[in-house]
């Protein structure tokens, strides 16, 4: 039994020295790569993470071209009205102008894909800034408890010998970090032309239909004023009163919505702002101008976020 | 050299000023200062409405448009969003291998083998040894 357990115990030994000579490579990499680590430790990717989340979960919002699209549809909710009033000189009464066709499904998810496209870009970008991606430490605790209920001869001599090998493994973060560093700033500044490009026709497709929104209330409201003047309300007060309160709940259901897309808009080339701000200062190893970014991220993700609010808020109701 | 061919972008453009003229003639009609009888303004109402439809129609051609005039971005991001999973999951396996080591560990499958040879653990010097060049080609570059 005794010399069964002193080979395993050797066994075991040669096992963990084989792999700290191996992890010896990476205690080395972190030691050279330290002052690149140090002034990388100034870079607050985490506020690079909440950027990007905002700025995915912004692009990915649908609801603008559905909404410019659904405007047949909406149209019929009128038609109840004019069913009701008699033909004028043989003309049956007609609803708000709409056009004659919008775009086919297939056409409308080729559009829908672009924003797609950003905000999974971002998405991926955010999840390369989070930290917890090269934090090995709950995987490299698992091991060393795992490593310590191995049946050892000296269990005093085995705990140290597993704690410096965990202590060794979990210095994998240091080249980690580094790689991810790198590999963000690459994806940064080698995409920031075609993101450029993408989010500035997105966001001028976005506030062309902004102002659609306003032209469809004003088509709405015309139309309210001419189906009055062929069908005369009563000439009283109450009647008056009822006129206008409807008008005025029609222009304050557009108006929330045409606002709201103009923040998205605005939203929108924030994040082509932001991302090219990046591109420029990520790459300037310059911690000063890296603080300024942050700041300045956090404030974009802020804006960007009550932006994804307030287009949510008008496009539930 | 004035390009022949209009792109999204124009077509917006043009969506914009044609709903412009309509949001303006749509004031007037609503104005209560207005100086237009009632029949003028049905009239204008009704030769108001092709500007509108005229309008859609360019929103039309410019969202047509967006996926042709963004074929080059597009397929760069493809390209950058595939990378940046990759790098992910790169990242991701250096964990995922410890975490298998351990698991192999708990269920006694080193103690079985004499000479421990973990091939999964291998690995892991081999990707540190490719995060070392893509750092050192960071440091010269």
């Amino acid at each position: 039994m005794l010399v069964q357990a002193n080979e395993r115990d050797s066994s075991m030994r040669k096992f963990l020295v084989k792999r700290m000579a191996s992890w010896q490579l990476a205690t080395k990499i972190g030691g050279a790569l330290c002052a690149l680590i140090i002034l990388q430790a100034c870079s607050d990717l985490g506020t690079v993470r909440d950027f990007s989340n905002q700025s995915a979960a912004l692009a990915a919002a649908p609801q603008t071209l559905d909404y410019w699209s659904g405007i047949g549809e909406r149209s019929k909710r009128f038609d109840d009205i004019l069913s009701r009033l008699p033909p004028k000189d043989g003309v049956k009464a007609k609803g708000p102008v709409a056009p004659d066709s919008t775009l086919t499904a297939p056409q409308l998810a080729a559009v829908k894909s672009l924003h797609a496209l950003l905000a999974a870009y971002m998405t991926k970008l955010g999840a390369l800034a989070d930290d917890n991606l090269v934090d090995v430490s709950k995987q490299v605790d698992g091991l060393v408890t795992n490593l310590n209920a191995l049946p050892f001869a000296d269990t005093e001599e085995k705990e140290k010998a597993n704690a410096a090998y965990g202590t060794m493994l979990k210095l994998v973060k240091l080249p980690l970090n580094a790689y991810r560093h790198y590999k963000i700033k690459q994806l940064i500044t080698e995409n920031d032309d075609s993101v450029q490009t993408l989010t500035d026709l997105l966001a001028t497709s976005t506030g062309s239909v902004s102002i659609f929104v306003t032209s469809e209330k004003n088509s709405v409201l015309t139309w309210y004023d001419n189906i009055t003047r062929a069908y005369p309300i009563p000439s009283n007060v109450s009647s008056a009163f009822q006129w206008k309160k409807d008008k005025d709940s029609v222009a304050a259901i557009y108006d929330d919505k045409a606002e709201a897309i103009a923040s998205y808009e605005t939203a929108l080339r924030k994040v082509a702002e932001m991302h090219h701000k990046m591109a420029t200062e990520l790459s300037s190893f310059d911690t000063d101008s890296f603080k300024r970014l942050v700041a300045e991220l956090k404030s974009a993700k802020k804006e960007i976020s009550l932006a994804r609010e307030e287009y949510n808020a008008a496009f539930k109701k | 050299m004035a390009r022949q061919k209009l792109i999204a972008k124009d077509y917006f453009n043009l969506a914009n000023q044609y709903y412009a003229v309509y949001n303006l003639i749509s004031q007037e009609l609503q104005s209560t200062d207005s100086t237009l009888t009632d029949d003028k303004k049905t009239e204008l109402y009704e030769h108001s409405k092709p500007i509108f439809k005229l309008a859609y129609e360019f929103q039309k051609k410019g969202f047509l448009a967006m996926p042709q005039d963004m074929q080059s971005s597009v397929e760069d991001l493809q390209v950058a969003v595939e990378a940046a999973a990759q790098t992910i999951s790169n990242i991701f396996k250096v964990g995922k291998v410890i975490e298998i080591v351990s698991g192999l560990i708990a269920i006694g499958v080193v103690l079985a083998v004499p000479s421990p040879k973990i091939t999964s653990l291998t690995v892991i010097p081999a990707l540190v040894k490719e995060l070392y060049d893509d750092v050192m080609d960071l440091s010269q570059g």
